[in-house]
């Protein structure tokens, strides 16, 4: 139905690429300048994703990036930055994890149960900050900072022996206690590789409900309009708080749907193991991949290998930190190089624009039709 | 519009009270809005012309069916304003920004045009605007107002509101002070009244007490 412009394509991906080549050229640069040599671990990493149990590591870790990414992308398309999205992800996984441990149903039903709790929880955490927002102009990223303080402390505290957490026995390590298998997604098996979680594919089916709702519906209609002027968006008739407060609580519920591929897939429990920081990167990821379903897929896979490709090169003696590095640059990468790409494009466009009339391109007006 | 709350008074639509409806209802109940400033408040800069098109509307037809939008009866109607407001662009898919402001403005005078209004609120029109433009833009808000259209025309072009208008209320520092006839009043007595100068009926009979359909 609609013809892909060739331009826009071009000048949608020269943002990343730009962002991609320069945290590349940097992180050699560091490298080389701490002498070390700075070809040879981006050859290991390489190297590591060959290898089958590596890749399931990198597609089930692109899977929790990709919906932890989704979730702070519905919110920048409204200029909402929900930073919290980490916190509603860890208290989600763990309330969801302790429901999915105190109950026993049929296969399905737990399923669902447990992670329609741990949206309810995600989007009740983040819908804080939605209300803090709407009716006395707290910052959502001020208080979604703030909450995903009040996340550690919580879970720090629901997760004692003497509140709902279990020590499993010769361990030091505390549980919420182990989900029954009725309560766990199937996987993949991939033989020797491991087990690609099921839930993984929930996420991609995700990534198609979030195009078709941002692109195809008045409500994403309202939302993109709010991202690209408030004020327009305002004398269309959206109505701004009811856009933040629902924006945040999708945000906050998708946020909580990212701890379900390693909660229903692997650990089936949470503990004090469960990976943090999740909603951290998400927030590259999304930067990088335009908050478009497409772009966030290929950007949470390079972030998932950046992860899980990395993690040996210690014993090759390079330091695994090089990633964060190339990882931090690419934040700031990306915002600069979208900046410049978004105005050269307007340019770009405008003078265009100003050829095509000039040379008489324009659409014929109707008098010139009847005449 | 309904983007700010009146400190008194009743507005009605048809003999229907809609002081307290909210901006979207307005718009679908048939309020045409050409707003004073279209950067803010009139066009999505960036977004393409058609998604332009859908702004403001897009709860009616062709935008969308039951929530969702219809991209192709969207695209198609934008063309159709292209053409009948003869808005010079090479397509509908450059940004609202790439356009001159005359043609941003005759997508928007379509647009508002483009759903029945019963009445519409013209703003500064033509401000800003090239002069081929405006005589475009008079041309058809003198058109919808032979077909029956109500029009609040808020400008400070004289000859704009001497040209277009059926009846004058002038407004100085948040009161009614004047109202003339525009096929009697001349651009000075009317400059006058705008600045305070002159009160009253500008031809000698009472003062209107008419309340501001904002």
């Amino acid at each position: 139905m609609m013809k892909i412009d060739k331009d826009k394509l071009i000048i949608g991906a020269a943002g990343p690429v730009l962002a991609l080549v320069t945290s590349f050229v940097l992180t050699v640069l560091v490298l080389a300048a701490s002498g070390l040599d700075p070809i040879e671990p981006i050859r290991l990493m390489i190297e590591n994703a060959g290898y089958s149990d590596v890749q399931v590591l990198i597609v089930n870790q692109t899977g929790i990036y990709y919906l932890a990414a989704l979730a702070v992308a519905i919110g920048f398309r409204m200029n909402l930055f929900n930073i919290g999205v980490d916190g509603q992800y860890r208290l989600a996984a763990m309330v969801s994890a302790l429901v999915g441990a105190a109950v026993e149903l049929p296969g399905p039903l737990h399923i669902l149960l447990i992670v329609l709790v741990a949206m309810a929880t995600g989007a009740f955490w983040s819908g804080i900050a939605g209300i803090l927002k709407t009716t006395r102009g707290v910052s959502e990223v001020v208080s979604t900072i703030m909450l995903n303080a009040i996340t550690t402390s919580l879970v720090a505290w629901l997760i004692l022996p003497k509140n709902f957490g279990v020590q499993p026995p010769g361990s030091n390590d505390l549980t919420t206690g182990q989900i029954a298998e009725s309560g766990w997604f199937p996987g993949i098996d991939m033989g020797e590789g491991g087990q690609i979680y099921g839930f993984t594919f929930v996420a991609l089916a995700l990534g198609v409900v979030y195009w078709f709702v941002i692109n195809r519906t008045r409500f994403g209609f309202d939302l993109r309009a709010t991202g690209e002027s408030e004020s327009a968006a305002q004398a269309s008739g959206v109505d701004a708080k009811k856009m933040i407060l629902t924006a945040m609580l999708i945000s906050g519920a998708l946020a909580g749907l990212s701890g379900m591929p390693i909660l229903l897939g692997e650990s089936h429990t949470y503990s004090l193991a469960f990976p943090v920081g999740v909603g951290f990167t998400a927030i590259t990821v999304a930067l990088l991949g335009r908050n478009h379903p497409v772009g966030i897929l290929f950007s949470a896979l390079l972030f998932a290998f950046l992860d899980k490709a990395s993690s040996n090169l210690d014993v090759s003696g390079y330091p695994k930190e090089i990633t964060q590095i190339m990882q931090g640059i690419i934040v700031i990468a990306v915002v600069v190089s979208y900046e410049l790409v978004r105005r050269y494009g307007l340019r770009r466009q405008q003078q265009k624009v100003g050829e095509e009339l000039a040379a008489g391109g324009a659409i014929k007006t109707d008098k010139e039709v009847a005449a | 519009m309904g983007m700010a709350t009146p400190d008194a008074g009743v507005i009605s639509l048809d003999g229907e009270d809609i002081s307290k409806l909210p901006v979207r209802k307005r718009r679908e109940g048939g309020i045409g809005y050409i707003p004073e400033d279209r950067h803010r408040h009139g066009l999505l800069l960036e977004a393409p012309l058609w998604e332009n098109r859908i702004l403001g509307h897009v709860t009616e037809a062709p935008n969308s069916k039951r929530g969702i939008l219809d991209p192709k009866a969207a695209r198609k109607d934008t063309e159709r304003i292209v053409r009948e407001y003869d808005v010079r662009t090479p397509g509908i898919d450059v940004t609202a920004a790439s356009l001159s402001g005359g043609n941003q403005q005759k997508l928007i005078v379509g647009r508002e045009m483009s759903h029945d209004p019963k009445f519409l609120i013209a703003a500064h029109p033509t401000r800003g605007v090239d002069v081929g433009a405006q005589a475009q833009i008079w041309d058809a808000i003198r058109d919808a107002r032979r077909e029956g259209l109500a029009v609040l025309l808020i400008s400070a072009d004289l000859d704009e509101l001497i040209g277009l208008s059926d009846t004058l209320r002038v407004m100085y520092r948040g009161k009614l002070v004047a109202d003339a006839d525009p096929a009697t009043i001349t651009p000075e007595q009317l400059g006058s009244a705008m600045t305070g100068a002159a009160t009253g009926h500008l031809e000698g009979t009472e003062q209107s007490e008419d309340g501001d359909a904002r």
